[in-house]
């Protein structure tokens, strides 16, 4: 096991430094020269002068390899670069969204597992029963509905007609709240499906029928035994969420004006702030190769058979 | 001897198709029943509706079991509940998919006996631990830690009895408990599951499409075709003097020594979904006369606990020469 994680970190190295090859190639493959992109996001007027100044302040003169060279040790040593728009660090304005972003996906995955293991598994007990329809019906509506509209509809009623939360969220731990269900909404519909097909698959199975035989209580068999056994996907399922998550969900921090990730990586595209969309993205990546990592091993915890075979 | 489980007039389907039709038989306490039957005839079927099992499809549509003094067809889910395990064990043919293959083979034994009576969980593992020595599996320890596929097809199947009679139930059904092992296990089972009876009395109701099994094991036989049962006797009596064509046709079927390849049965069966009259073996049968078209289904007995649906031959099983193939 210890080894297998530690093969596993290890290609992470190549994937990294790939990543952040193509991040750092991404100022030259967009339009225009970095220093007139830097000066033009400041509102400098440009003249020659100050370009080719600039282009000296930044490096730029030296050959690709060497560049990212600097940039990539600069990258680890924690300087990410100064933002265009307003000279703050980079990884400081990563760190002052993260947080957020971090307590908006906790809180909103938390409710979403709360609410669609349950109502999941009762929909696979209840298979074409009433309340399996019903349940069914609502989560179809859920999955359908678009995000942002989802969003304003929550604004409207709560914060405008009801005036019992603020319309703008501003990182507050009340704001938390509807930011939270916006996305919990969507993501429990989607899950409840999910935990309802992959119960119903595992109750179809003839360890079910042999423990039914044996009389063994219908609490033990779906708790011990279907539960567990559906773990594995239910993880996976967790993880890809966790993964976009913790990106930043734009559309819904956008309207809340939550300061997370989200938030911030839209500032940055539109303002074309490209030292923080290169934070950003290689942030993500982490993120991404750290999740995949843990659900893999999670499976091999989870299931004897992959790891003693 | 006392009857144990009487099974009236029984048909079971699924859906709108009827597969087990006006079954009926009984099986005293200790008393082996084998039930034969080439495959897709409604064996297992018939099991199901015996275990009343919910999520199988199995519809019950006529007919009563008695198993003691209850009528299994009117519990309620809690009562079937109950029953099985305590008093009504089941062997299913295939022994690693009836384990949850996630969970180690010692919680499965302690849920199966926590589900039925309140005990410590070192007192069950005791216990269990004594029944698997009992099997002849020495090295209990070790297999109650072991995850099913960490154990061998024979090893499992072992396991699943011995799973099935940690209550120690009055009747075992089992359903081609040997057909998914290789020859040489195929036989340590049989023996086990004979040695049930011995140690614990049980009763067993073995089904199998191999008439070597249950020529060694049973004590009455009932031959399946199509969803009923065209002959049922006392073993000795089913294989001396068969009077069904089917029966014959099966008991040729046995492999010997001699080399021969065994003769089958021409044909195949009737689809359960069309209807027919007549005898619905009569398409296959070398015997076949005009009436067996006609008539419906009936019994006729030939000796004291034994009988037959074929009527052609049911008076004459004596005079076998007569029919019998010109090869
Ligand atoms: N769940 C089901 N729904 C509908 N039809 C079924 C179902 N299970 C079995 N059948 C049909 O019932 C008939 C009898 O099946 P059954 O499993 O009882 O046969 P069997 O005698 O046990 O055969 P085998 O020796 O192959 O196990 C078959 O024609 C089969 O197609
Ligand atoms: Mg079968």
């Amino acid at each position: 096991m210890f080894q297998y994680i530690i093969k596993r970190l290890l290609q992470l190295i190549p994937i990294m430094l790939g990543v952040t090859l193509l991040t750092f190639g991404l100022m030259y493959l967009a339009p225009g020269d970095p220093a007139s992109m830097k000066l033009s996001a400041q509102g400098v007027p440009i003249s020659q002068d100050i370009i080719e100044q600039t282009r000296i302040e930044m490096g730029l003169d030296n050959p690709f390899v060497l560049q990212y060279l600097t940039w990539l040790r600069n990258f680890l040593s924690g300087d990410m670069g100064k933002s265009y728009a307003d000279h703050l660090p980079v990884a400081e304005k990563l760190m002052r969204a993260l947080p957020k972003t971090i307590m908006l996906s906790i809180s909103s995955m938390m409710v979403t597992l709360l609410v669609s293991i349950p109502i999941g598994i009762l929909a696979a007990v209840k298979h074409n029963k009433a309340s399996d329809y019903l349940i069914r019906c609502m989560t179809f509506i859920g999955v359908a509905m678009p995000n942002f509209f989802l969003s304003l509809l929550l604004i409207y009623f709560f914060a405008l007609k009801l005036n019992w939360l603020p319309v703008l969220a501003e990182g507050s731990l009340k704001g938390l709240i509807l930011p939270t269900v916006a996305l919990s909404i969507a993501m429990s519909s989607r899950y409840i499906r999910q935990v309802r097909a992959v119960v119903l698959e595992e109750l179809n199975k003839e360890y079910v029928v042999g423990a039914r035989a044996r009389g063994v209580k219908e609490r033990i068999i779906l708790y011990k035994n279907v539960l567990y056994n559906t773990m594995v996907t239910i993880i996976t399922l967790i993880g890809l969420s966790i993964g976009s998550l913790l990106g930043g969900t734009v559309i819904v921090e956008t309207i809340f004006i939550w300061p997370g990730l989200g938030k911030l990586v839209m500032d940055a595209i539109g303002a074309r702030d490209y030292p923080v969309i290169q934070g950003f993205v290689v942030w993500m990546t982490f993120i991404y190769v750290m999740v995949n990592l843990i659900v893999d091993i999670s499976y091999r915890l989870l299931d004897p058979r992959t790891y003693s075979s | 001897m006392e009857d144990l489980l009487q099974v009236k007039n029984l048909s079971v389907g699924y859906g709108g198709v009827d597969i087990v039709k006006d079954i009926s038989f009984t099986i005293k306490k200790g008393e082996i029943l084998g039930i034969v039957g080439e495959s897709g005839c409604g064996k297992s079927t018939l099991l199901k509706a015996i275990l009343q099992l919910t999520g199988t499809d199995v519809i019950t549509r006529k007919g009563c079991i008695l198993f003691g003094k209850t009528d299994i067809t009117s519990c309620s889910k809690e009562e079937l509940r109950q029953l099985r395990g305590t008093r009504l064990g089941v062997i299913f043919q295939n022994p690693g998919a009836s384990l949850n293959p996630l969970r180690k083979i010692k919680h499965q034994f302690v849920e199966a006996m926590q589900s039925h009576k309140k005990i410590h969980k070192k007192e069950a593992y005791k216990k269990i631990v004594g029944l698997l020595e009992c099997l002849n599996l020495q090295d209990g320890e070790r297999i109650l830690n072991s995850y099913p596929f960490q154990l061998s097809g024979g090893m499992n199947q072992r396991v699943a009895i011995a799973l099935a009679m940690v209550m120690e139930p009055e009747l075992i059904l089992a359903d081609e408990p040997t057909s998914a092992l290789d020859v040489t296990v195929q036989a340590q089972v049989v023996e086990e599951i004979l040695k049930l009876r011995q140690v614990f009395g049980t009763s067993i109701m073995m089904i199998t499409h191999n008439m070597g099994v249950v020529a060694k094991i049973a004590d009455k036989i009932g031959v399946m075709y199509a969803g009923r049962i065209v002959e049922y006797g006392e073993k000795k009596e089913i294989l001396r003097n068969p009077t069904h064509p089917y029966t014959k046709t099966l008991l040729q079927a046995i492999p010997k020594m001699d080399g021969k390849v065994p003769k089958g049965v021409r044909g195949e069966p009737l689809s359960f979904k069309d209807m027919h009259r007549g005898c619905s073996f009569s398409t296959r049968c070398d015997y076949s006369q005009d009436t067996c078209q006609k008539k419906e289904y009936s019994i006729t007995s030939v000796k004291k606990n034994h009988w037959t649906s074929c009527i052609p031959l049911s008076g004459v099983s004596s005079h076998e020469s007569t029919y019998s193939r010109s090869s």
